[in-house]
């Protein structure tokens, strides 16, 4: 993964913690300053020895801890760094889901060694809708049920989250999640 | 003409303009009518749109447009709210031919003049590279603000180290001193006892308390130099000197050193050295040169030692010198030598652990042969069994008519002095010991001594008697020598003309320079060897002598 995700992480740390906590990950995760260049490539391993350490330090379940990065994510990061591209991906929940894909092309585009996921939406009615997860990595969902909180807040919107079907295997993993919002997806 | 209609260039083009042979905008696809006015169907092309490239001309309308088919297209809307660019064709639509401008948004444009506006991703085609460049921009400046983040904490680590270093080097300056000081005390008595009724045992077990304290003495001015070398580069001393005077002087005092020792001495030293006076710090070199020598000395039980200097001209009065020093010891293990150099190396050595050595001698060498632009090393010898170290200094001639060389005075600094003086002097000191083992030092050397405790009993004793030299301690409390000094030189007492000698540990040339503004004329550095005395209190006799 991207250096990005481990600054995110550190931003996340740091502003919930302080940094004699996050000092203490780095050490536990046995990171230096050079894991964290914003466009460098790393291993998995090393985001996930990253979360681990996260996760040990703050008391809390890996999945709680990754819900908790995907909203960061949304929140902070991806708006700082991607500003008004990310804009131009949707200007409604259902909008911006269904164009991750397209998102993820361009940076795929942009660097080679982009291991991107996949999202596709399927409306499903008038407030609800299917989005499909496909990923090679194993062990990420929570991070994307925190990712679609981070969405919804960021176009003030509620919705309820339920995974419904989960498939994982050497390949990688294949999740999808029902949606639902009190208000139907045509306005979101 | 190409069977293309506009429907189906929006698949690749989802902004596109149709304009007739008569110049005439006849169509706008489905995403451009959500951004420009639709009231432009029906104007002419240039009146719809500012064209900022190519440079149309008026006779540039309709089929005549066709000439720039192959030219980027940049434009705006009247309003000048849009930017787009494109590329110009010739299609059809109901069967009429009609020139098709496909267009994309001017990205950098839109940065630039209405950055507020993010045009949605799906009015790019697919196909445009426009938005990759800005994903790759964003990450370039992601990067160099993370390069300018990590240039920025390196710079604060490297202050805190410099910090930190310097407070260190202050406090090991300040503990040297302070070691030397009692030091004084030990090395000044042991040569009083000389004269002292001892039995052999007695004899012997003075000796090896003089080699001691005077190995210990050797270790703190080692470690005084190592943080004077540390900043040598900052304090070069430019004087005329002859290299082969220097290497004679070297060779002396190493000679001296090693006198116990079954060792021989041998020097060699290219035709052109022999003549030529260089413009350099000498007592640097000199300090690399008795480094070395003192290092093969120790190293080596018994055998030969051979210092040899060359030289190579480099351009019209500046040469390359080349030492070598080889011996007759152990040599160095192939895999030490890449520490040689390091401060406390002798760690990995397989040295006698009676010979006394800080570690820092290579250390101090490496530093001060840098601050003079050179080069040192270590090989096996080629000549002899043992080591070789070598050193390279770009040296320059200096530049004088006539050369005064000066005279050797190579002798054993802490031989006693028996009565070759006379006179009186005041000895100011408020530390008993020093006072105490300073007077029986300069007792024995003829002088007749009036001590004093304080700068005020000092100030006292010199409105009661004439002295030909006053030693001045310079740390003291109450009256530190300084303000001590200053006083004696500026109120009418009998010693304002008397020569002031700073009696310190605390003798740099800095230090010397602020004494000087305090009236101090002369310093000897605790311990005080009895062969400077004899050669301060002469000195400064003889200017008095002179100048009544």
């Amino acid at each position: 993964m991207y250096g990005l995700i481990h600054q995110s992480i550190k931003d996340m740390v740091i502003t919930a913690r302080g940094h004699e906590a996050w000092e203490r990950i780095k050490c536990e995760a046995h990171l230096t300053d050079e894991d964290f260049l914003t466009m460098t490539s790393y291993d998995d391993s090393t985001t996930m020895a990253l979360v681990v350490a996260a996760c040990s330090e703050c008391g809390m379940a890996t999945g709680e801890c990754l819900d908790a990065f995907g909203q960061h994510w949304i929140a902070e990061t991806a708006s700082k760094t991607y500003g008004s591209l990310l804009d131009s991906y949707g200007t409604t929940l259902w909008g911006m889901l269904e164009n991750l894909d397209y998102l993820h092309d361009r940076i795929s585009t942009t660097f080679p060694g982009f291991n991107a996921p996949s999202f596709e939406l399927h409306r499903d009615g008038d407030n609800s809708c299917r989005l499909v997860y496909t990923s090679s990595r194993q062990g990420l969902e929570q991070f994307v049920v925190g990712l679609i909180k981070g969405l919804a807040a960021k176009f003030g919107v509620a919705v309820d989250i339920l995974m419904v079907d989960n498939v994982s295997d050497a390949d990688g993993q294949c999740t999808t999640f029902r949606l639902e919002t009190s208000v139907p997806p045509c306005s979101q | 003409m190409q069977p293309i209609t506009p429907e189906q260039v929006e698949l690749f083009y989802p902004l596109n303009v149709g304009i007739d042979l008569n110049n005439v905008i006849v169509h706008l696809s489905p995403r451009l009518v959500g951004l420009v006015d639709r009231d432009v169907l029906g104007l002419k092309f240039q009146d719809a749109f500012r064209v900022v490239r190519p440079k149309l001309r008026p006779s540039d309308a309709g089929r005549e447009l066709l000439r720039h088919s192959k030219r980027l297209f940049l434009l705006t809307d009247n309003q000048e709210k849009l930017g787009f660019r494109g590329q110009l064709f010739a299609g059809a639509m109901d069967q009429s031919d009609i020139l098709i401008l496909a267009l994309t948004p001017w990205l950098t444009w839109f940065k630039e003049n209405n950055p507020a506006y993010v045009p949605d991703h799906e009015t790019y085609p697919i196909q445009d590279s426009q938005r990759d460049l800005e994903m790759y921009l964003n990450a370039q400046r992601a990067t160099m603000e993370d390069l300018r983040d990590m240039a920025q904490n390196l710079r604060a680590a490297n202050q805190q180290i410099a910090q930190t270093m310097k407070v260190r080097t202050k406090f090991l300056s300040y503990v040297s001193h302070e070691l030397r000081t009692p030091l004084t005390g030990i090395i000044s008595a042991l040569p009083l006892f000389q004269s002292q009724t001892l039995n052999v045992e007695g004899m012997e077990l003075l000796d090896v308390m003089k080699s001691s304290s005077r190995a210990l003495l050797e270790v703190i001015n080692q470690v005084i130099d190592f943080n004077e070398a540390s900043e040598a580069s900052d304090h070069i001393k430019l004087e005329p000197f002859s290299f082969k005077e220097l290497m004679s002087e070297a060779m002396e005092i190493t000679r001296l050193g090693a006198r116990h020792k079954d060792l021989l001495l041998l020097s060699e030293i290219e035709e052109p050295l022999l003549s030529l006076i260089f413009d350099s710090d000498r007592n640097k070199i000199k300090k690399i040169l008795l480094n070395l020598l003192s290092n093969a000395a120790k190293y080596t039980a018994a055998g030969r030692i051979k210092l040899r200097a060359s030289m190579q001209q480099v351009q019209s009065g500046v040469y390359t010198v080349l030492i070598r020093i080889d011996d007759d010891g152990a040599g160095v293990e192939e895999e030490y030598v890449q520490y040689l150099f390091d401060h406390y190396w002798k760690k990995l050595r397989n040295i006698d652990p009676n010979t006394p050595s800080s570690g820092l001698g290579l250390s101090i060498t490496r530093q001060l042969v840098d601050a003079l632009g050179g080069k040192v090393g270590y090989r096996r010898s080629e000549i002899f069994s043992g080591s070789e170290f070598w050193v390279e200094l770009p040296l320059a001639e200096a530049e004088l008519e006539s050369y005064q060389g000066f005279s050797l005075d190579i002798r054993d600094e802490y031989a006693l002095q028996e009565n070759s003086l006379s006179g009186d002097v005041l000895l100011v000191d408020d530390n008993n010991v020093n006072l105490l083992v300073g007077k029986l030092t300069l007792e024995r050397t003829g002088l007749k001594v009036v001590t004093a405790g304080s700068g005020m009993e000092a100030i006292a004793k010199a409105h009661g008697q004439k002295f030909s030299v006053i030693f001045m301690d310079i740390l003291m409390p109450e009256m530190n020598g300084l303000d001590c000094a200053q006083v004696i030189k500026s109120t009418d007492n009998l010693n304002n003309a008397t020569p002031v000698v700073a009696w310190s540990a605390h003798c740099s040339q800095e230090d010397m320079l602020r004494y000087h503004t305090y009236g101090i004329d002369d310093w000897v550095v605790k311990p005080p060897k009895p062969a400077v005395i004899v050669d301060i209190v002469k000195k400064w006799q003889g200017v008095h002598a002179a100048l009544t």
